[in-house]
C-alpha cells in the first residue's frame, strides 16, 4: 500500500519536472538562439527579458517541486541555479556564453537526477553528490563575480526623465532594473494610467498587458495615485517602447486606459551633477539610494487629454548627491500601495452579502424576463423583444461569472496547508535525533472552503506531529524490524462523492493499544471490565478521551498539552468525522472525511433521457461517441470492446428507472462516459455531453441526503438544477462484482 | 436579501369574543387542491413563489417532484395533490410552490437558518385568514386514513371588526350571507416526515 502510494507520487514527480525541465530547456535554446545571432559579445547580449524570467521561473518551480518531494540534492541545485538566474534578470551577471552553457549543464544534471528517481526511487536522489556540489560550486562563481565597472557616463539614465522618485521606490528590485534597461538602451518611457472594476480586473489588465507588450516591454504595473471609487481599482502600467506615443495609444486602443508619456528633462539641469554615475550597470543599493534622495514632489497628473507630457519643475533637489538620506521612509506610502495591488484581504463575511447581490440580482433578471415575455407578445415590438432576449442572455451570463468569481475566491486548495505541513516534516526530521521522515503529499489541488481550511490546518499539524513523533520509529529500531530506515508519512486528499476525505497514513509502530487502554482505566474513564471486552477499534477510540492521548512529558514537537480529543472536537465542528485504523508494528491510517457543501468540482453535464447530470471530472477517464450498433451483450450485459478490452455498459435510465419523455425516441447513437473504480472500468451511456464546468455541490437537504447514487445537486444557472451522481456508488451497484473486487 | 412577502405570525390573546370569552386565533395561509381549501400556519411559511422547473430526483416516494434551488438553497419539492393521495394534475398558471420550513420539534429551540426548507406544490394559493382556535375541530370527525396529516378543520364565522361591523369575510369582497367556509388544517410535522431509500455507506 505505501509503496503503491510512493510509486505514485514518484510518477507525479517526474512528470512533472521533467515537463519543467522541458520547458526550461526551449527557454535557454530561444535564448542561445538570439546569442547567435547577435555574436556574443563581451559585454553580454540583450535578451529579451521575458525569456530569462521564464527560465528562472522554471527553476523555481523545480526548486518547489524538489523541497516538496524530498529530493535534497535537486532542491540544492536549483537553489543555487535561481540564484545564477536571479542575477542574471537582474543585470549583476551578463548573459556570456560560459553562463548559457553552465545553464544547459544544468539541463543535464537534471535528466540525470530525473532517470536515478526512476530507476531507484525519490530517496536515491537525497543524498549530496560531487558530481553535482562541483557543478553548484562552478555555478556560485558565474553568479557572483568581481565587482563590476560602473557604465559609461554617456549612457542615459532614469534621472533624464520626470520620473517619481516615490514610483520607482514601489518598483522591486527586477522592475527597477528593467526601467533602467530602457532607459539605457533610448527607450521612450510612459505611464498608461487605468482605471480597473474589481469585478473585471483580471481580464482587461490582461488584454491591456497583451497589447501593449505588441508596442513595448511592460515594465511595472504600479498603483494609480486616487482611489475613491470603492468599485475600481487605479493602477499604472510603466511602458518602455521605442514607438512615439499615438502609437502606445493605438495599441491601449478602447481599454480604459489614458497614455502619459513621461518627459525628458533637459539637459543642463541639476540631475546630471549626479547622472553620470547612476549607470544602468550599477544596479542596486547605490542607484536606488540616490534615487531616493531626490525630491520627493509627485508627478500630479491630470488627466484630460488622452496624451500629454508631464512636466515636473525640474531640479527641486535640496540634498544634491547625498545618497544615504533616509529615502525610504519618505516613500513608505509607496511600498503600503504596492502591496495592497497584489492581494486583497477580505472578511468572508462580505462575500456572503455578495453573494446574496448576486441572488437578488438573479431575481431582479428573472423580472425582466417577465417584462420581455410580456413584450413578445406584442406583435409590433418583437424586434425590440429579440434585442431584449439578448440583453438578458448577456446578463445571465455575467451574473453567473460573477457567482462564480465570488465561490471561486472561497475555495483554496489543500496544498497551501500540505505545504505548511512539509516544511513542519522537515524541520521535526532534522530535529528529530535518528528519525528519517520522508513526507509524501497528493491530492493538494482538491479545493475546500477557506472556513474549512483555516479550521483544518491545526489538527492535521497535530497529526502530522503524532505520527512523525510516535508513529515512526528510530532508524535503529525499523531496520531490526527491517523496514526502511527512512520512514514515510503519507498525506493525500481526494473527492468522494459529496466529501472529500483526506488521509495521513504513517508505516510506524501502530497505536499501543494497551497503553491506551491502561491510561483511559487509570484516569478512571473506563473500568477494567469494559477493557476486557473491547475490539481493537473501540480500543482506538480512546485515544480521543480527553487526556488519554496528552503525554505526560511534553517535548519539543508534541504533546503540548493539546490531545486527540480536540482533534476531534475540531473536526466535528466542521461536520467532519475521523476514523483510525492500525496495525501494530506496520502503522496507522487516519481517515478524517470532511463533508463538501461548498467545494468546487470540476464536473462534465451531460444529458440521460432528457435529464441533465453531473459527473465529477475526477472520475471520469474519458468519453467517446458510441454508434448504438456497437454494442454487444456478454450474458445480457451490455458490453463494448474499447482498445481491445472489454468495457462494461450501464445506463442511467435503468439504474434510476427513468421514464424517457414520450417525445423523445430512443436514440441510435450516444456517448459512453468512461469512469474508472479502483482497477475496474465502466461506461454510463447518455445520449449528450453539455460539457465541462465548474460546479458547486449542495446538499440535497436532510430529508433526500444520502440517496444511493446521488451525491447531492448543483446550480446550472436559469434556474436550473441538476444532480451530482456519486459514481462510486453508482458502478457499484451496477456491477457488485467489481466492488468486491475493489 | 428581500424579504419573503409574508408577515410574521399574530396570536392576539387579548380581544374579545361576541360571547364575551377570551379566544386565541390563528393566521393562516390558505390554498387550493382540487377544489378543497386548504391552510398552513403562515408562521411556518417562508415565501410563495411561481412553478419553476424541478429536478427530478430518482428512487424517491412519488410525491417527492423533485428539487429546486431558491437563492442558492436546494430543496424537496412536494407535490401536495400526490402527498395528500389525490391525483396528479397538469400545472396551471396559477400553480404555486409553497416555501415552507419544518416546524421545530416540540421544545427545542431553532434558528430560522437551522430548519430544513421544502417546496409544496399547490394549485392556488388564496388569502391569508384569521380562524378562532374554538372554531377549529379536531380531525376525529374525518375517518383513519384521510385525516393522517389534518390538523383539524377550521371554520370561519362571523366577525366583528374595528368599527363593529359584523362581516363574514369570504374571499375577495364581503357578503353577509354565504355558506361557511371551511378551511382543511394541514399537520406540517406530519406532511414533511417521510423515508426515502439510503444506501449505507457514508458516501
Amino acid at each position: 500500500m505505501a509503496e503503491q502510494g510512493s510509486d505514485k507520487v514518484r510518477d507525479e514527480f517526474l512528470s512533472e519536472s521533467q515537463e519543467i525541465a522541458e520547458q526550461l530547456n526551449r527557454d535557454l535554446l530561444a535564448i542561445a538562439d538570439v546569442c547567435l545571432a547577435r555574436d556574443p559579445a563581451t559585454e553580454g547580449v540583450r535578451v529579451d527579458p521575458d525569456l530569462i524570467n521564464s527560465a528562472f521561473r522554471a527553476v523555481h518551480s523545480l526548486k518547489g517541486l524538489a523541497g516538496l518531494s524530498g529530493v535534497e540534492r535537486m532542491l540544492h541545485m536549483s537553489h543555487h541555479l535561481e540564484n545564477l538566474l536571479d542575477a542574471l534578470r537582474l543585470g549583476k551577471v551578463l548573459l556570456s556564453p560560459h553562463v548559457l552553457d553552465l545553464l544547459f549543464e544544468a539541463i543535464e544534471h537534471y535528466q540525470l537526477m530525473f532517470s536515478e528517481v526512476a530507476d531507484h526511487g525519490l530517496a536515491v536522489a537525497s543524498t549530496p553528490s560531487a558530481l553535482v556540489d562541483d557543478f553548484v560550486n562552478r555555478v556560485n562563481r558565474a553568479a557572483n563575480p568581481e565587482a563590476k565597472k560602473p557604465g559609461k557616463s554617456s549612457e542615459p539614465t532614469t534621472n533624464d526623465f520626470e520620473l517619481d522618485p516615490g514610483l520607482i521606490s514601489a518598483l522591486t528590485e527586477y522592475e527597477e532594473h528593467r526601467l533602467k534597461e530602457n532607459v539605457r538602451t533610448g527607450k521612450n518611457l510612459y505611464r498608461i494610467v487605468g482605471s480597473f472594476l474589481l469585478v473585471s480586473i483580471d481580464v482587461e489588465l490582461e488584454l491591456l498587458k497583451t497589447a501593449l507588450k505588441t508596442v513595448g516591454e511592460v515594465i511595472a504595473i504600479v498603483p494609480g495615485s486616487s482611489g475613491t471609487d470603492p468599485q475600481r481599482i487605479d493602477l499604472e502600467v510603466i511602458l518602455g517602447s521605442s514607438h512615439s506615443s499615438s502609437a502606445i495609444v493605438g495599441a491601449v486602443g478602447n481599454a480604459p486606459a489614458k497614455v502619459v508619456q513621461i518627459a525628458r528633462r533637459q539637459a543642463g539641469s541639476s540631475s546630471a551633477s549626479f547622472g553620470g554615475d547612476v549607470g544602468a550597470s550599477v544596479p542596486g543599493q547605490a542607484a536606488r539610494a540616490q534615487v531616493h534622495s531626490r525630491s520627493p514632489a509627485p508627478v500630479s497628473v491630470s488627466v484630460g487629454n488622452v496624451v500629454e507630457s508631464v512636466k515636473e519643475s525640474p531640479a527641486t533637489d535640496s540634498d544634491g548627491g547625498d545618497g544615504d538620506g533616509g529615502g525610504g521612509s519618505k516613500q513608505e506610502p509607496g511600498h503600503t500601495l504596492k502591496s495592497v495591488s497584489q492581494t486583497v484581504r477580505v472578511d468572508i463575511r462580505k462575500l456572503d452579502v455578495l453573494m446574496n447581490i448576486v441572488g437578488e440580482l438573479a431575481l431582479t433578471r428573472s423580472g425582466m424576463q417577465v417584462v420581455h415575455d410580456e413584450l413578445r407578445r406584442d406583435r409590433v415590438r418583437a424586434e425590440l423583444a429579440r434585442a431584449l432576449q439578448d440583453e438578458l442572455r448577456a446578463l445571465t451570463r455575467k451574473l453567473d461569472e460573477l457567482q462564480a468569481g465570488i465561490l471561486a475566491v472561497r475555495m483554496v486548495p489543500l496544498q497551501q496547508v500540505f505545504d505548511k505541513l512539509s516544511r513542519v516534516v522537515r524541520r521535526m526530521s532534522r530535529e528529530a535525533i535518528g528519525k528519517d521522515v520522508h513526507f509524501v503529499v497528493s491530492g493538494g489541488d482538491t479545493k475546500l472552503d477557506k472556513l474549512i481550511i483555516e479550521e483544518l490546518s491545526d489538527p492535521l499539524m497535530h497529526l502530522i506531529r503524532n505520527a512523525i513523533d510516535h508513529g515512526i520509529e528510530d532508524q535503529q529500531l525499523r531496520t531490526a524490524r527491517g523496514k526502511p530506515a527512512a520512514g514515510t508519512v503519507a498525506i493525500s486528499a481526494e473527492q468522494r462523492g459529496n466529501h472529500v476525505v483526506i488521509e495521513i497514513e504513517d508505516d510506524g509502530n501502530g497505536i499501543d493499544t494497551q497503553g491506551l487502554v491502561q491510561r483511559a482505566i487509570a484516569r478512571g474513564q473506563i473500568s477494567e471490565e469494559q477493557a476486557r471486552d473491547m475490539t481493537r477499534h473501540e480500543m482506538y477510540e480512546l485515544m480521543f478521551l480527553p487526556g488519554v492521548s496528552t503525554r505526560t512529558v511534553a517535548d519539543e514537537t508534541s504533546g503540548r498539552g493539546v490531545g486527540m480529543d480536540v482533534v476531534k472536537t475540531n473536526i466535528s465542528r466542521m461536520a467532519g468525522i475521523i476514523e483510525v485504523d492500525s496495525e501494530p508494528g506496520h502503522g496507522t491510517r487516519l481517515t478524517i472525511t470532511l463533508p463538501i457543501t461548498l467545494a468546487i468540482i470540476q464536473a462534465l453535464v451531460i444529458r440521460a433521457a432528457g435529464r441533465t447530470y453531473a459527473i465529477p471530472l475526477n472520475s471520469v477517464m474519458e468519453s467517446l461517441m458510441l454508434d448504438y450498433k456497437q454494442i454487444r451483450t456478454i450474458e445480457r450485459r451490455e458490453v463494448i470492446t474499447l482498445r481491445d478490452q472489454t468495457l462494461p455498459l450501464v445506463r442511467l435510465e435503468d439504474i434510476f428507472s427513468l421514464a424517457r419523455p414520450m417525445d423523445m425516441p430512443e436514440p441510435q447513437s450516444g456517448y459512453v462516459v468512461v469512469v474508472a473504480l479502483a482497477q475496474n472500468r465502466l461506461g454510463l451511456l447518455v445520449d449528450d455531453l453539455v460539457g465541462q464546468q465548474d460546479i458547486v455541490i449542495k446538499s440535497l437537504g436532510r430529508t433526500l441526503q444520502g440517496i444511493p447514487g446521488i451525491a447531492g445537486a448543483t446550480e446550472l444557472g436559469g434556474q436550473q438544477t441538476a444532480l451530482v451522481l456519486d459514481v462510486r456508488a453508482v458502478a457499484e451497484e451496477a456491477m457488485p462484482r467489481i466492488s468486491e473486487v475493489a | 436579501m428581500p424579504q419573503p412577502l409574508l408577515v410574521q405570525s399574530r396570536y392576539d390573546g387579548g380581544q374579545r369574543h361576541p360571547t364575551g370569552e377570551m379566544r386565541v386565533t390563528r393566521d393562516v395561509l390558505t390554498f387550493h387542491i382540487a377544489e378543497e381549501e386548504y391552510g398552513i400556519g403562515i408562521e411556518h411559511i417562508r415565501e410563495i413563489i411561481k412553478h419553476r422547473v424541478v429536478t427530478e430526483v430518482p428512487r424517491v416516494p412519488s410525491f417527492v417532484a423533485g428539487i429546486i434551488a431558491v437563492r442558492g438553497l436546494v430543496m424537496p419539492v412536494l407535490d401536495l395533490r400526490q402527498r395528500l393521495r389525490m391525483r396528479q394534475a397538469a400545472l396551471s398558471p396559477k400553480s404555486r410552490i409553497l416555501i415552507v420550513s419544518r416546524p421545530a420539534p416540540n421544545s427545542e429551540v431553532m434558528s430560522e437558518e437551522e430548519r430544513e426548507r421544502f417546496g409544496m406544490l399547490v394549485d392556488r394559493v388564496n388569502e391569508v385568514v384569521r380562524i378562532h382556535e374554538i372554531d377549529i375541530e379536531p380531525p376525529t370527525v374525518l375517518s383513519g386514513k384521510e385525516s393522517e396529516f389534518v390538523e383539524g378543520i377550521g371554520r370561519l364565522r362571523t366577525e366583528v371588526d374595528d368599527t363593529g361591523r359584523r362581516e363574514v369575510r369570504v374571499g375577495p369582497g364581503m357578503i353577509t350571507t354565504a355558506p361557511q367556509r371551511i378551511i382543511i388544517l394541514l399537520d406540517l410535522v406530519k406532511v414533511l416526515s417521510f423515508e426515502v431509500a439510503r444506501s449505507g455507506r457514508i458516501f
